[in-house]
């Protein structure tokens, strides 16, 4: 088995004089959820769009489970799945009579497989329904159904909680975890909702500009985010005072209102509670933060590398 | 490809547009000959005849390419604004197995429309009409063969054309430029330029809207076809095989490369 889903190697992508990717060099494992993450134009569309063959390259080379030729790409677009931008489907056929149009379109046996996704994405009930007649959120869930149908070893989605609602993005949230925990489907996936990719991503990659700035595993991400504890302290001079004689290491400060801030705490917040109540203070409060994908985000696009 | 064929019958089959096409043109078809039948008995009315009907048909022959035309513009039209283009190619389809698949699936549905309406009109004129007049069925039904590539032609054209541009207006006015418009500035060039402009002409004359005209006379006194003669119906084949050809490879080198944006 390829570790690689996807591999693009100095991938460039230009409309005129227009540079909307330039040498990209992103890689998708096998099995995981890939997070592709951009401000609008920073070029994740175009991204996807060359893996799913809507765009031919300017320069580089896309593999998909490691082929690249362009007869060997087509072969595997037959086991991938896509929604980019907008689910295809034709307004005067009902939501099974699309789902049936494209199981005939990508071969799959046995016309189970359109009641199967029709439960799947909870459209059942609008099976006979024409698909110009569905929601916003019902179009967005027949476009996953549609990816899904053949079976898909990876999932290509750009955008794909764009007009869902809150249940409806929880939903489709642990239905994703779901397809790539049992089914081993390898999920390449943008969103502008950074909190929502944070839920479900194992792997993160940022874009901007056209340019891929970092990629990451999630742990990798939790490391780098700095972690930082509040405590707030009944004597915060003789508390500072007992952690630099207790732990040389640590970087804190006291900040105006008296609360003490350990920055990349290395301690498990009770060994700090522990040492204040040893020494007869007591703890009024204590918070531990953790920064956001969306804040590293936004120090990585202004030009920071290492922390949020 | 098969697949997608398949795919693509199965859609036409439940198609609105092509029900809607088929049904307006049984009910065009039969409000004429049962308009003319009504009418057959009046006094010094001329038309009730099937000859007329007939003529209806075999003075137009570029009625094939326009039917054929809008076929390909209902099944087509819309397929890269509704993203069901992109899905195709995200199947992993080629440009060009799609190009040719669509091409088939035109050719075919046109057929079948044929093959119902075109039995509707005989059957209805030959019931409601007097059998009298210069033209006759076998004029109709000659006209299909001798239409048959400059009609597959045209319908290429239309799929390359949608294809190519987002707006389906641009592919609309490209096509009728190409099928209509261009042919006839070669003609008018080939008459009016006082050099020697005989290449102009020749080419001007290989062009369906050119030659089809000048060599077709249809009136309620004769009946001329230019498919009667073996060199008319030549002249069809080779400019429609040769239409097909040009077309074809246009469409490949245009669309083999061609971003879906």
């Amino acid at each position: 088995m390829n570790d690689y889903a996807i591999e693009s190697n100095k991938v460039s992508k230009s409309y005129g004089t227009v540079q909307a990717l330039d040498k990209v060099d992103l890689h998708v494992r096998t099995g995981s959820i890939y997070g592709l993450i951009g401000d609008n134009g920073a070029g994740k569309s175009t991204f996807l769009k060359l893996l799913a063959g809507h765009l031919f390259p300017s320069a580089g080379e896309i593999r998909l489970f490691g082929q690249f030729e362009e007869k060997k790409l087509r072969r595997y677009r037959m086991q991938t799945g896509v929604l980019i931008e907008r689910p295809g489907y034709f307004p005067n056929l009902t939501v099974e009579q699309t789902l049936e149009y494209y199981r005939i379109q990508k071969g799959v046996p046995g016309k189970e497989k359109v009641s199967e996704m029709l439960q799947l994405t909870r459209l059942t009930e609008k099976r006979k329904s024409k698909c110009k007649k569905l929601s916003l959120g019902q179009k967005q869930r027949l476009g996953l159904a549609i990816a899904m149908i053949g079976e898909p070893r990876l999932l290509i989605l750009d955008e794909p909680i764009n007009g869902l609602d809150p249940s409806g993005i929880a939903e489709f949230r642990s239905l994703l975890q779901d397809l790539n925990a049992e089914k081993k489907i390898t999920i390449l996936l943008s969103s502008h909702i950074l909190p929502e990719l944070q839920h479900i991503a194992t792997h993160f990659g940022f874009l901007s500009k056209g340019r891929l700035l970092e990629e990451l595993s999630k742990e990798s991400l939790l490391e780098k985010c700095i972690d930082y504890l509040d405590i707030v302290v009944s004597d915060p001079e003789l508390y500072t005072a007992l952690l630099a004689g207790r732990f040389p290491d640590e970087a804190f400060q006291v900040l105006p209102d008296g609360t003490v801030r350990i920055r990349r705490c290395q301690q498990e917040p009770e060994v700090y509670s522990r040492l204040a109540a040893d020494n007869g203070l007591y703890i009024k409060a204590l918070e531990r933060h953790r920064s956001s994908l969306e804040s590293y985000y936004m120090n990585l696009k202004n030009g920071g590398n290492e922390t949020c | 490809m098969l697949n997608y064929l398949k795919s693509e019958f199965y859609r036409t089959v439940r198609s609105d547009e092509i029900h809607g096409t088929l049904i307006g043109l049984l009910f065009l078809v039969l409000l004429m000959n049962v308009t003319l039948g009504l009418m057959k008995n009046v006094e010094h009315f001329r038309y009730g005849i099937t000859s007329f009907s007939y003529s209806m048909i075999v003075s137009v022959p570029m009625l094939y390419c326009y039917v054929a035309f809008a076929v390909a513009v209902m099944l087509y039209e819309s397929d890269r604004r509704r993203g069901t283009l992109g899905n195709s190619i995200a199947c992993g389809f080629s440009r060009i197995q799609l190009l040719a698949g669509k091409c088939i699936v035109c050719l075919v549905t046109s057929l079948v429309l044929l093959a119902i309406v075109l039995p509707v009109y005989i059957g209805s004129a030959v019931l409601l009409l007097n059998p009298a007049g210069p033209t006759m069925v076998q004029d109709m039904l000659w006209e299909i063969p001798a239409m048959s590539l400059i009609t597959i032609a045209s319908q290429i054209l239309a799929v390359i054309l949608l294809e190519l541009f987002e707006k389906g207006s641009y592919s609309i006015l490209v096509w009728l430029t190409v099928m209509l418009f261009l042919p006839k500035i070669f003609l008018m060039a080939g008459m009016i330029l006082p050099f020697e402009s005989g290449p102009i002409m020749d080419i001007a004359m290989w062009m369906p809207v050119n030659f089809l005209p000048a060599g077709t006379r249809v009136t309620m006194s004769e009946c001329v076809t230019l498919w009667s003669s073996a060199e008319g119906m030549t002249r069809c084949l080779v400019s429609g095989a040769a239409g097909i050809l040009i077309f074809s490879g246009a469409g490949v080198f245009l669309l083999r490369k061609k971003d879906l944006s």
